[in-house]
Parts: C-alpha cells; structure tokens; sequence
C-alpha cells in the first residue's frame, strides 16, 4: 500500500518541479503587484497540495464528488486573481492569462468528473495518475508564469 | 502509433516562435521551453489514451486543459499581444497534426476538438 503511493508521489515530483525551476529564473527585480503575487502563488500552492493528495487517495475519497470542495476552492482563488489583474491592468495580456487560468480549473474539474463519471476502466471513480500529475502541472505552469510577471515587472 | 517526443518538442517550439513574430530572445527562449511542455503533455495524454487509461473524451479535456497553460503562460509576456497567444498556440498545434503527430489517436482527438 506504502510502496505504490511513494512511486506515485515519486513519479509527480519531476512534473511538478519544472515550472518551479522556470520560475526560478525569471524571479528577480521589484514586485509589481505583491497581491497578484500572492493570489498566484497561493494557488499554485493550493493546487499542488490537493494534487499530491489526490494522488494518493482511494475510491470512494478520489472521486469527483468527494473533491468538489477543492475545486470550488481553486476556482474561487482563479477567481479573486483574475479579478485583480483585470482590477489592476499593468499589462493587458495579463488579464488573458488570467482568464485562460479560470479556463484551465475550470477544464480540469470537468476533466476529474468525466474520469469519475466512467467506471469502466482500471481507476473506476479515481482519476488516471498520470491525468493528476498533467492537471497539477498545468496549473503550476500557468500560475507560476503569472506569479512571475510580478517579480520580473518587465515581463 | 509512437509518438516522436524530441521531434514533436522541436516543431511546436518552432512553431510558436513563427507564429509570434518576435526577435525577443526572451520570447523564443520561453517558446522553446513552451513547446517543450507541450509536447511532453501531448506525448503523456497520447500514452493515456494508448493504455485506455483515459477516454477520447478525458484526452481532449486534458489536451484543451494544457493548451490553456500554454495560453496563459505566453499571454503573461509583456511583448505578446493578447490574441497572438491563443493564435500562436492554435497554429502551432495545427502545424504537427500533419507532422509529428500524423494519424496518432492523439492528432484525431485534437482536430476533432479544433473542428
């Protein structure tokens, strides 16, 4: 039981530490917007907990119903960022990458209740592994180049 | 049919350094590394879908969800206009329908999902 949740979390760490190192080298300079930051990378932050959470959980508790919560959490947090970049335009394709965020959570709850939703296959309720670690480094990826524009200011 | 990761990774970046028309080598170095996510993701849904890990319908949603990424993380460049993001996403997939991915399950489901 221990054994295949280390490979799974071992198997999400590669994915998930990419969009970190990117980030990583575009951090330096003043911060723009310290709260479109923050909305940012608290999202980023909320979304790889819940991920590596999932990635371990069992039927019935990987289900989309047992995770509709988290979701309603994430879009919320979507939500409050996009609405700040747009409340604060310090460039306008920000507010697009906010809004293109919004879309992503939005796809990937519908993507959790599709997986859910058929029963047929070999993760019954529970979404695919590997379709957890895309998800969950998608949104690092989105957030964190959001979260970044604020640090570099000229990006 | 396998997919070709290197060879799908170069085409999208060097697609979507055409298609944004920039000499900013900050453009093309966060292209470069774009085309790269992407293909990685294609390459990963495609392996999904091969294994019936996931359905044609669970693959076009993890697809759109990664074009979203790619989207939002061109868009946050302050040299990338708005629309050019999405368009240079679009034309960059559309460029290895007909290449890289040619008639893999994968490029079905993304014309299908782009019709």
């Amino acid at each position: 039981m221990i054994a295949p949740m280390r490979i799974a979390l071992l198997r999400l760490l590669p994915i998930l530490a990419a969009p970190f190192a990117l980030a990583a080298c575009m951090s330096a300079g003043p911060i723009t917007d310290p709260e479109v930051a923050a909305l940012a990378a608290r999202l980023n932050s909320d979304a790889a907990s819940y991920y590596a959470a999932l990635a371990i959980s069992r039927a019935p508790q990987c289900s989309y119903e047992q995770n509709k919560n988290s979701y309603d959490t994430l879009s919320a947090s979507a939500g409050a960022l996009q609405s700040r970049l747009a409340a604060v335009p310090t460039n306008p394709a920000l507010t697009r990458a906010g809004s293109a965020l919004t879309r992503l959570i939005d796809e990937a709850r519908l993507s959790h209740h599709s997986a859910s939703a058929k029963t047929d296959d070999t993760h019954g309720v529970c979404m695919a592994p590997g379709a957890i670690a895309l998800n969950a480094q998608a949104i690092a990826r989105a957030s964190l180049a959001i979260a970044a524009t604020q640090t570099t200011g000229d990006r | 049919m396998q997919i070709d990761f290197p060879k799908l990774g170069k085409e999208l970046s060097q697609a979507l350094i055409a298609a944004l028309k920039s000499d900013s080598a900050k453009i093309k170095a966060l292209a470069i590394s774009e085309g790269e996510q992407l293909a990685f993701a294609l390459t990963r849904i495609g392996g999904l879908l091969a294994r019936r890990e996931i359905d044609a319908e669970e693959a076009a949603i993890l697809a759109r969800i990664q074009r979203n990424a790619s989207e939002a993380v061109l868009a946050s460049l302050a040299e990338v206009s708005r629309v050019a993001a999405g368009k240079a996403i679009k034309a960059a997939i559309k460029s290895v329908l007909t290449s890289s991915l040619g008639q893999s399950p994968i490029a079905v489901i993304l014309k299908a999902a782009d019709a």
